[in-house]
């Protein structure tokens, strides 16, 4: 429980410390860009968490397949959960900043937005799968089937520019010295608080399921 | 050489008893025509927007009706208790798999050639030199569709709400290949040009590599799906 509380702690620590880089040490506007950019410090930052949970979550999928235990199929579970989470940032950053320099919302022919939409529905659907399946061990076993399908959509994601030959997402960017600290630190940031976050959601599905299972005994005895 | 005759046998009983039945591929067929004729309402008077919306209106009554055929493809296994039969016997599950498959690609196949007939006629499609290319379009679409499509049938078929849900599940993942199967319309259908980023091979060589990693996928998944 200290562990959790002090992972809370850096997180916060580290997402406070990336929010007074943006503002005091990154230069306030972009040459082409403007001001606008720097919603960048918090999309980059969502949009590689993200696919970093996904990818957790399909392995934590495939290790349940190989062998089963509850305690995988919480970390795929709270994995794809915090990884939502973060593809939804990155989908509302995105979508600000596309406003601001391409003037819409949303780019059809930008297929990297199209395919990191397709991974979001897909993990919506996971959870969605969750939800339908009642028995337990049926739902966990179900979920991490789709769970090692779902991480499919994160190669597709990487690599829809390769594919597709997008050129509105750039493949690399050239930033700053202190634009690419301030990058790279807010990874990190996002990283410790997105881990902090999927610790105290495992232990909330395993309370959950031991009071189910407390739920289930006094229910026996009862009868 | 035993799997592929079981394989072989597997598609032939799934065949005798839609042949007897014919309910996937009737159902799939008439929801198919029926929406297509029903969208090309909307576009009767003007051909550009026919040239321009058909080939995406073809495109997704292949998707919908093809939720039809699939929310089906486990229900006589299911009703009869033959399930508990097929996956007891000595047959690697794989194979049950790849017979499903294979039997879903056929009936889907069939409705396609209906579906393609009504479009023929409703959008007065004359371009006959590009059928061939069409059709194994068609087919490599629908071997995705089915390979990852048995997979998630098999796991609604038993869920509460599945038709829903296998729809929720299926349609995202598919959207990769329909964007595919799109910029190939764009060579198909007449109406649309092709553009020179947009060429030919790379729609195939995309479709192709997702049949192959979505049947290689579900190969390796399908016994997680049916085990007690």
């Amino acid at each position: 429980m200290k562990l959790l509380r002090l992972n809370y702690v850096l997180g916060w620590a580290l997402v406070l410390a990336t929010l007074y880089f943006i503002a005091f040490k990154v230069p306030p506007a972009e040459k082409v860009l403007g001001t606008s950019y720097l919603i960048f410090f918090f999309h980059y930052p969502s949009a590689i968490t993200c696919l970093l949970f996904f990818v957790i979550s399909g392995i934590a999928s495939a290790l349940y397949l190989i062998e089963p235990s509850p305690g995988k199929d919480r970390a795929a579970l709270a994995a794809a959960e915090i990884g939502i989470l973060g593809c939804t940032i990155t989908l509302v950053t995105g979508s600000i900043w596309a406003k601001a320099a391409w003037g819409h919302f949303w780019v059809f022919e930008d297929k990297r937005l199209l395919t990191v939409a397709i991974m979001w529905f897909v993990y919506l659907g996971y959870i969605a799968l969750r939800w339908s399946v009642e028995s337990p061990v049926q739902r966990a076993r179900f979920a991490a089937v789709f769970g090692v399908i779902a991480a499919l959509t994160v190669p597709l994601v990487w690599y829809s520019i390769r594919i597709w030959g997008e050129r509105r997402h750039p493949m690399s960017i050239d930033l700053d010295p202190e634009m690419k600290f301030t990058m790279r630190f807010g990874a990190v940031a996002f990283l410790s608080l997105y881990l902090a976050m999927m610790s105290t959601r495992m232990r909330v599905a395993r309370l959950r399921e031991e009071s189910r299972r407390i739920e289930e005994l006094l229910a026996q005895r009862d009868v | 050489m035993r799997q592929i005759r079981a394989l072989i046998s597997l598609v032939r009983w799934d065949c005798i008893l839609e042949l007897r039945r014919l309910d996937a591929v009737l159902n799939m067929s008439l929801f198919a025509v029926f929406m297509l004729w029903l969208a090309s309402f909307a576009v009767s008077s003007d051909k550009e927007a026919q040239a321009r919306i058909g080939p995406l209106i073809f495109w997704i009554a292949i998707l919908f009706a093809g939720t039809v055929g699939l929310s089906r493809a486990f229900l006589v296994e299911q009703a009869g208790g033959v399930l508990t039969g097929v996956l007891t016997a000595p047959v690697d599950h794989g194979v049950f798999y790849l017979a499903k498959v294979a039997a879903t690609w056929l009936y889907m196949m069939v409705m396609e050639l209906f579906l393609l007939g009504a479009y023929v006629v409703l959008f007065n499609f004359t371009h006959w030199e590009r059928v061939p290319f069409l059709l194994g379009t068609m087919a490599g679409f629908t071997l995705g569709y089915a390979a990852v499509g048995i997979v998630i049938a098999g796991m609604t078929a038993v869920i509460r709400g599945g038709e829903v849900v296998l729809r929720v599940l299926l349609f995202p993942v598919l959207v990769p290949m329909v964007i595919a199967i799109l910029e190939a319309s764009e060579s198909v259908f007449p109406g649309i040009s092709l553009t020179e980023t947009q060429r030919l091979s790379r729609p195939l060589v995309i479709l192709i590599a997702l049949d192959t990693i979505y049947l290689t996928v579900g190969y390796v998944l399908f016994p997680k799906v049916v085990e007690e």
